[in-house]
């Protein structure tokens, strides 16, 4: 199949000007808009007002459920606090109007606040934990909630209920159409675009590689509880608003409207939709609200049972929810196959300025003495002393290997540098001072990039994508303007059908972008043909000559450590054994003794 | 002095219960990485069957006494197998290895709605099997100290099950690791369905002979689910020796607190401290931090 028909021109052709929205979000999110329009219009022009209310809720519950989208899809992290952070923002609305007597903007915007503030409380576990503690922490939250309430009957009212009288927002605009009917549209497609924008941009990537990979988010310069963080401030904004909006509509609360129900009908809603579209809640309220609760109104005692029922055969059919099977389902209709996917790094790094002219490691200002150098690192885990004083220095533009045993605390060794390990003793000193105490976030922003054993590339963004995730401050160093040049390629290549010698490479090139200056690879050759070999061994060379980073890698391929590393250190039972260059050290004892019967290693 | 021998008594008996619980979803999460939100409402319908099958009058020690109580024991114990089962399935295609979170939370409401349809939204009240005693001027049903037996026996019979019998053996290899323990050949699909029974005879056990010290309602089950994970956490996910002592302290607070302050402050409260221990003690008080695998 030729190239064209899977990147339409005017995609590229246009370069330099980028919008919020990706080409194929933007088209999502734009038959999501059509969608809402046309489900308020219908029953609007039929004058039938029970399903007007009815699908304006369903509407105000799409801009809870795609906030909660963001946090699920995007963030990974799992959240059955929706509907409580709605809860509290729809009563201090409530409260505000009818028991405190204020007037309706300020009531508003006190329930908007107290939204996000009930909902950042209920997050601040995340910046501890994640995934299904989470769920449990949240659901404890939508549990405790209307006991709150019923603990502070007096000034809750939450017995009775709380009415709010209507106001002026529910006057006729135009033709049987209320003020109210278009604030709710209007915030809608906002949230519908806030979720386009989100999951076109680097934030939304940033998410997604802190939520499914904190370490590689920490080794790229992020703060994953962090992220976390602003992902359910998100989230708890779009609750807050969906909340506010909940009072206008309803004009009347009680805490028997804001249970752990809600909040788990918002998650199924989410899920059952195709978490990650935009689409998505739109068809989860559909078919998890409106047909049970609304259409099939007759049967209402078997509502719960529908309702379980139908989560229950949709995710066993469709596990990435209705949109992402349709999506599946129209791929396949149109026979689309993934191209055969390949990157060249050498095309980028041919563009390296010369030598000390342009922000190299090496330049006059850095200071004197070994990039690295650590003393006495140790680290024990359980029974298993993994790093017992281990002592290592690297030094400028070098390419360091680590060999050793399986077991011998390589890569331990490799995770105690980058930060990822907290180590009980000994210090590390990196570009001239002490970061012992800096975890591997602050390690990554100083200039330590890191890559892993299994690669980790996010199948389910572009290879560009991929390579653009990182913290935001690694972009003026020159490899990452000569990455700008095969931008539009990269962009347009899935990264879920890299061959994985490729993703070795994809992760180099995500590590280069940021501008480090030393790049530890954990077994960067595992896995690699023999040609691919080759490959990255010239390709570690002339990362150091053009980049003036040092590598430091664990390795098991003797061959390539060999003809590749300026310095060898041998690691056995937690110690260093030997550290020379390979001519010096390859005839010591030690050296044979730990390679026995590896014939490479003497030849 | 007198109320706070009521208060400890009652509040170990809960706490026993939510031990239980915290014990029986620790069984399901070693062998499956499963949290299963379901588990409260098994113990739900456990003390519905209680309450449908035991004839009236029958005193503990009774033959028909003990056939109800294996009865409902096996009768629960396929019901979560069968659960499981169904939750299993799905997550086989890696694509969502996170569906459980669905399917464990659809089975709950699905089990909860037959209930409703079925016996209607009240709270069942099961009689007192065990008679009581007097303690501090007022009388306090066996039934607590019975479910405080029944925890620590439980907990024996797995760490002996597991050490003891080829099954309990690859169950525990599962929890050390599952793509290990498939790769060296266990069929981990029986095994893990096993798991779901085991947990389900215990819910059955723990609905029989507790079901009067809880109240039986079908809305009280996410509750249940909710106290039981945060037993476990405090006690260090998947460690039973954990739970066994993290429950009977929680339900000691809880008691405490709900007498002091109404027992509205229950779920607020163990909000709290399920939110400190995270924030303070992640892997919980009895779990130690483990090597993180990059």
């Amino acid at each position: 199949m030729s190239r064209s028909t899977l990147a339409p021109p005017e995609v590229a052709v246009r370069t330099g000007r980028r919008s919020f929205l990706r080409p194929d979000v933007r088209r999502e999110v734009a038959i999501a808009i059509g969608i809402v329009l046309v489900a308020v219009a219908v029953p609007i022009i039929a004058g039938n007002s029970y399903w007007l209310q009815a699908i304006l809720l369903a509407t105000v519950y799409v801009i809870a459920a795609s906030g909660l989208n963001i946090l699920r899809a995007q963030a990974e992290q799992l959240s059955f606090g929706q509907g409580a952070v709605m809860g509290v923002a729809a009563y201090t609305t409530a409260l505000a109007v009818a028991a405190w007597e204020y007037p309706l903007p300020v009531a508003v915007l006190l329930g908007f606040l107290a939204g996000m503030a009930a909902g950042m409380i209920l997050a601040l576990p995340s910046l501890r934990v994640q995934g299904y503690y989470l769920g449990f922490v949240t659901m404890a939250g939508a549990l405790a909630l209307p006991e709150i309430f019923f603990l502070f009957e007096e000034q809750t009212r939450a017995v009775t209920g709380v009415n709010v009288p209507p106001s002026a927002i529910r006057d006729v605009v135009f033709w049987r159409t209320e003020w109210l009917t278009l604030v709710i549209v209007a915030f809608a497609i906002a949230a519908l675009v806030v979720a386009g924008m989100v999951k076109s941009s680097r934030f939304g990537r940033q998410l997604k590689v802190a939520g499914t990979s904190p370490e590689a988010a920490m080794t790229l310069g992020l703060r994953p509880g962090r992220l976390r963080l602003q992902a359910f401030a998100v989230a708890s904004l779009m609750a807050s608003v969906a909340g506010v909006l909940y009072v206008l509509l309803i004009q009347y609360v009680a805490p028997g409207s804001f249970t752990l129900a809600l909040s788990i009908l918002l998650y199924f809603v989410v899920v059952i939709g195709g978490a990650g579209t935009i689409v998505g809640p739109l068809l989860g309220v559909g078919i998890l609200y409106l047909v049970p609760d609304v259409a099939l109104a007759s049967l209402v005692d078997y509502r719960l049972l529908i309702y379980g029922v139908t989560a229950f055969v949709i995710m066993f059919l469709m596990p990435d929810g209705i949109a992402g099977g349709l999506r599946r389902l129209l791929h396949r209709l149109r026979g689309r196959t993934a191209p055969v996917v390949t990157i060249s790094l050498r095309e980028v790094l041919a563009q390296a300025p010369e030598a000390g002219e342009d922000g190299n490691a090496s330049g006059p200002d850095a200071p004197p003495g070994p990039l690295l150098r650590a003393e006495g690192l140790a680290a024990r885990f359980g029974q298993v002393q993994a790093l017992d004083g281990i002592d290592l220095e690297i030094g400028r533009k070098e390419i360091h290997a680590i060999v050793g045993p399986n077991g011998s605390g390589k890569t331990t060794l490799l995770n105690a540098i980058s930060g990822l390990v907290a180590v009980d003793s000994g210090t590390v000193f990196f570009d001239g001072r002490d970061v012992s105490s800096i975890g591997a976030s602050g390690r990554a922003r100083l200039g330590l990039a890191r890559t892993f054993q299994t690669p980790r590339v996010f199948a389910d963004m572009t290879v560009w994508e991929n390579v653009d995730c990182g913290a935001a401050d690694g972009g003026t160093h020159w490899f990452a303007k000569a990455l700008e040049a095969v931008r539009e390629q990269w962009d347009r290549l899935p990264a879920a059908t890299l061959p994985h010698g490729q993703r070795r490479f994809l992760e180099v090139a995500r590590a280069l972008r940021r501008g480090p200056v030393l790049i530890a690879l954990d077994e960067p050759a595992a896995g690699l043909s023999v040609a691919e070999r080759k490959e990255f061994s010239s390709l570690l060379r002339s990362v150091v000559a053009a980049t003036g980073a040092s590598v430091l890698m664990v390795e098991h391929d003797l061959e390539l450590v060999w003809g590749t590393a300026d310095r060898i250190s041998v690691v056995d039972a937690g110690r260093v054994v030997v550290s020379g260059p390979p001519a010096e050290i390859r005839h010591l004892p030690e050296i044979s003794r730990l390679f026995a019967g590896v014939n490479h290693v003497a030849g | 002095m007198d109320e706070l021998l009521i208060i400890l008594v009652r509040g170990l008996g809960a706490g026993a219960i939510y031990a239980l619980i915290a014990i029986s979803l620790n069984v399901i999460y070693n062998a499956t990485g499963v949290l299963n939100f379901a588990q409260g409402q098994l113990l739900v319908v456990a003390g519905v069957f209680t309450y449908l099958w035991l004839p009236d009058g029958a005193g503990a020690g009774s033959p028909s006494w003990f056939l109800v109580l294996l009865l409902v024991t096996v009768v629960v114990a396929l019901i979560a197998a069968l659960q499981g089962w169904l939750t299993l399935l799905p997550m086989r295609s890696p694509s969502d290895q996170h569906s459980w979170i669905i399917t464990t939370i659809a089975a709950s409401i699905v089990l909860g709605a037959i209930m409703v349809l079925t016996i209607g939204p009240r709270v069942l009240t099961l009689d007192n099997l065990f008679g009581q005693f007097p303690l501090g001027g007022s009388q306090v049903p066996y039934v607590y100290l019975a479910v405080i037996a029944l925890a620590v026996l439980v907990y024996l019979f797995l760490r002996w099950f597991q050490r003891r019998y080829l099954v309990g053996l690859a169950l525990n290899a599962l929890s050390q690791d599952l793509e290990a323990a498939k790769a060296g050949g266990i069929r981990t699909m029986p095994l893990q369905v096993l798991a779901f029974a085991i947990a389900g005879a215990i819910m059955g056990l723990t609905g029989f002979i507790g079901g009067h010290a809880l109240g039986i309602v079908e809305s009280q089950a996410l509750h249940y689910v909710v106290f039981g994970f945060i037993v476990a956490v405090v006690g260090g996910l998947g460690n039973n020796t954990g739970a066994l002592v993290a429950g009977p302290a929680f339900g000691l607070v809880l008691m405490f607190v709900s007498y002091q302050a109404g027992g509205s402050a229950e779920i607020p409260l163990a909000l709290a401290v399920i939110v400190v221990v995270l924030m303070l003690r992640p892997e919980g008080i009895f779990g130690r931090p483990h090597a993180r695998r990059v």
